[in-house]
């Protein structure tokens, strides 16, 4: 017998496939599957609570995310600052063609550091959370074991307990006594005040900070010269776009004598990269000119963040000192 | 010598008006798809990526022209003929272009083009009686872009386009007659190898031209075409791209008179450059040389195209844009039939259009735009002229 289409189908072999008893026998197995992967995992159960070493293992694992993401960091933003110290020296002496290579390499540090901030941002929420759950354990582990040693009517075993309380309960002052993750980037967080620092010296890391300050000042205004020319290039590329769009909108180009539908040749590409200029030495592929624009914006706002950190330190240091302006 | 309105043989009254119906429906259709496009590509981003979609770059025109036509040649595809030399036409339009960026990431972005317009001429100085057409266009196009590792980039974009032309008139008032397309590339640009980026792409593209009760004949321009290009760019202050491309051009519709291959088949090589130079000057520079060659004899040709766009900064905040293309044609075979079929391919053309813009408010451009067009054809050196100049206004409700 051969079935109708409503019933089964049939390949050009003559083998015949029942259609409809097989759909019968897969979706209730595949709804049943599909809800059972939906529900995920049985609440309450059998799941058992982490016991206190595995917390402090989860403690330690964050930890140390933490701590490489922060080291990977800082060697980015010596990477970033060697960049800039590059584009100093350029601009000094006057070497358009190293500024722009040192400038395209700031941008990629800026952008890679960009990444690790939120990559140490996340590592320390992650910590930030390891650190309150095992507190919490602790806490519960403290006050269980304060119950025991209430009841505990031999004295060797309360001491033993009493012994066990007294380390649990160091471990949980240490704990609550960690500062939480630092996670905003400091520009120069190596010049600090130390007890031994007198106000003369607390001057001179002052003005330090200062003339980090002017430099970051000069690569913001060479940064904002670059983005006006790149807002005036993008701009004209729009008009050149809208004035183009608007002649080959109703096909005015495509004259009798023009083949019909074939577009003249060499359109202004969107997906064209605009010429090289910051991105000259770059390995990746070409920016377009807004990816550029906001390129620099990226960078320049790193730059006003650590602009801000270094001129509030400079003067936090000076009031240390005693209070008096720059020299 | 006046010439009559409607060919003769025309089909029954009944077959005529159900055609120009399906006519209707299917260029209605083919309009609204970009439309419908852009509508759903909106209400179906997912909510996670909702965030993360802008919309650049939108502009409205609006705008408003008088044009001269000179130049009355034999056009097969328009309905009516008139025996005028000389026509008139005041023009109105109004466009849309925009794109919304659903995602834009270094390893992947997604984008739809959207380009939209509505132009109605009031068209005056035919012999037989005045006409009113009326364009509905629109196109729009999807991008994706994936960033493979060490390698380059990889593009995928497909795109719809349509256009739909009421009460279309006689030559010498040149209008394209509707169509629809739809078209795909993939194309690969490889990451920069000794200051030289190279890029490889494969195209297709089929084009479907509506027919009318009758305009049978415009059928004849029913294409598909897939092609390849591979091209070579350098980026320095300016950037200079090589290219060169086969393309294969069926039209089904295009007798031979050759029962063994009886449909027109062409095969297209190019070989050419653009130099553009983008700065608050924008300078675009580029030709084209091109090898027609088909399984027909008639529409074998060289041809050298150029194409030249200049916009550059005047004083007062006036900017001035230029758009030029020139092409030089020659038919490699002597034929006895005429080669012209209007939106099919003939002889040398020029397009010049020079516009003067400036900003009159902070979202609000005006421009004055002179547009001259020539084509030279193959028929007793007949000529088609077209001139105009147009009024408009930009508005960028948007614009940083």
């Amino acid at each position: 017998m051969i079935f109708s289409a409503t019933r089964g189908c049939s390949t050009h072999s003559g083998f015949r496939f029942p259609l409809r008893k097989a759909l019968s026998t897969l979706v209730p197995g595949l709804l049943a599957s599909v809800l059972l992967l939906g529900a995920g995992p049985v609440p309450g159960g059998a799941q058992e609570e982490p016991t206190l070493e595995e917390l402090e293992l989860e403690y330690r694992s964050a930890l140390s995310a933490y701590e490489a993401a922060r080291r990977a960091r800082e060697a980015r933003e010596i990477r970033f600052d060697r960049a800039l110290e590059a584009a100093d020296s350029a601009r000094a002496s006057g070497n358009t063609d190293e500024l722009d290579r040192a400038f395209a390499e700031a941008q990629r540090e800026a952008r890679e550091l960009g990444a690790l901030d939120r990559r140490v941002e996340e590592t320390a929420e992650q910590l930030r959370e390891a650190r309150q759950v095992l507190l919490e354990a602790l806490q519960d582990r403290l006050e269980a074991l304060l119950e025991e040693v209430d009841s505990a009517r031999d004295p060797e075993e309360r001491e033993e307990l009493a012994a066990i309380l007294v380390d649990i309960n160091n471990r949980y002052l240490e704990l609550q006594a960690t500062e939480d993750p630092p996670v905003e980037p400091e520009a120069m967080e190596e010049i600090t005040i130390t007890p031994r620092d007198t106000p003369a010296n607390l001057r001179r890391k002052a003005d330090l900070l200062d003339f980090q300050g002017d430099q970051y000042e000069a690569q913001i205004a060479e940064i904002d010269r670059r983005m006006e020319r790149l807002e005036a290039a993008q701009r004209t590329n729009r008009a050149v776009q809208a004035f183009v769009a608007d002649i080959e909108r109703y096909d005015d180009n495509r004259l009798p004598v023009v083949p019909p539908g074939a577009r003249n040749m060499g359109t202004t590409d969107p997906e064209e990269s605009a010429p090289a200029g910051d991105s000259v030495a770059s390995p990746d592929r070409p920016m377009t000119l807004e990816e550029r624009i906001q390129s620099l914006q990226v960078l320049r706002d790193r730059l006003v963040t650590y602009l801000e950190q270094v001129r509030d330190k400079a003067e936090r240091f000076r009031r240390e000192a005693g209070g008096g302006g720059r020299e | 010598m006046r010439a009559s309105a409607a060919p003769a043989g025309l089909p029954p009254r009944g077959r005529r008006i159900r055609a120009r119906i399906r006519a209707r429906v299917r260029a209605t259709v083919r309009t609204a798809v970009p439309v419908l496009a852009w509508t759903l590509a909106c209400a179906l981003i997912p909510s996670g990526l909702r965030a993360q979609v802008t919309l650049e770059d939108l502009v409205f025109t609006g705008g408003a022209s008088l044009e001269g036509y000179r130049g009355n040649l034999a056009a097969v595809t328009v309905p009516a003929v008139d025996s005028t030399d000389e026509a008139s036409a005041a023009v109105g339009e109004l466009g849309l272009r925009g794109q919304i960026i659903f995602l834009h990431r270094t390893e992947r972005s997604l984008q739809l083009q959207v380009d939209a317009g509505l132009r109605q001429f009031v068209a005056g100085g035919f012999e037989i009686r005045d006409y009113a057409p009326r364009e509905w266009v629109g196109r729009t196009e999807l991008s994706f872009r994936e960033s493979l590792e060490g390698v380059g980039d990889l593009w995928v974009q497909g795109g719809l386009g349509g256009r739909r032309v009421e009460d279309r008139p006689p030559m010498p008032l040149f209008i394209q007659p509707g169509y629809g397309t739809a078209e795909g590339r993939v194309r690969l640009n490889l990451l920069p190898r000794g200051g030289v980026l190279l890029d490889a792409q494969v195209m297709g593209e089929m084009a479907d031209y509506s027919t009318g009760a009758f305009t049978p004949q415009l059928a004849l321009l029913d294409r598909r075409m897939w092609g390849m290009e591979v091209g070579a760019r350098w980026d320095r202050d300016w950037t200079l791209r090589v290219h060169t491309a086969f393309r294969a051009t069926e039209y089904p519709n295009q007798g031979t008179f050759d029962p063994e291959d009886p449909f027109r088949k062409d095969r297209a090589f190019s070989l050419g450059a653009t130099w553009t130079l983008q700065s608050n000057l924008f300078v675009q520079a580029g030709l084209e040389a091109t090898l027609n060659r088909s399984n027909s004899d008639r529409p074998e040709y060289n041809a050298l195209s150029f194409r030249g766009v200049v916009s550059a900064p005047l004083p007062r905040n006036v900017n001035l844009n230029l758009y030029a293309v020139l092409t030089a044609k020659n038919y490699v075979n002597d034929t006895e039939f005429a080669r012209l079929v209007p939106g099919e391919e003939a002889d040398n053309a020029s397009t010049v259009y020079l516009e003067l813009a400036r900003p009159l408010k902070v979202n609000l451009d005006g421009a004055v735009r002179f547009g001259w067009n020539r084509a030279e054809t193959d028929i007793g050196e007949s000529y088609f002229h077209r001139f105009g100049t147009t009024v408009l206004f930009r508005y960028r409700p948007w614009a940083p």
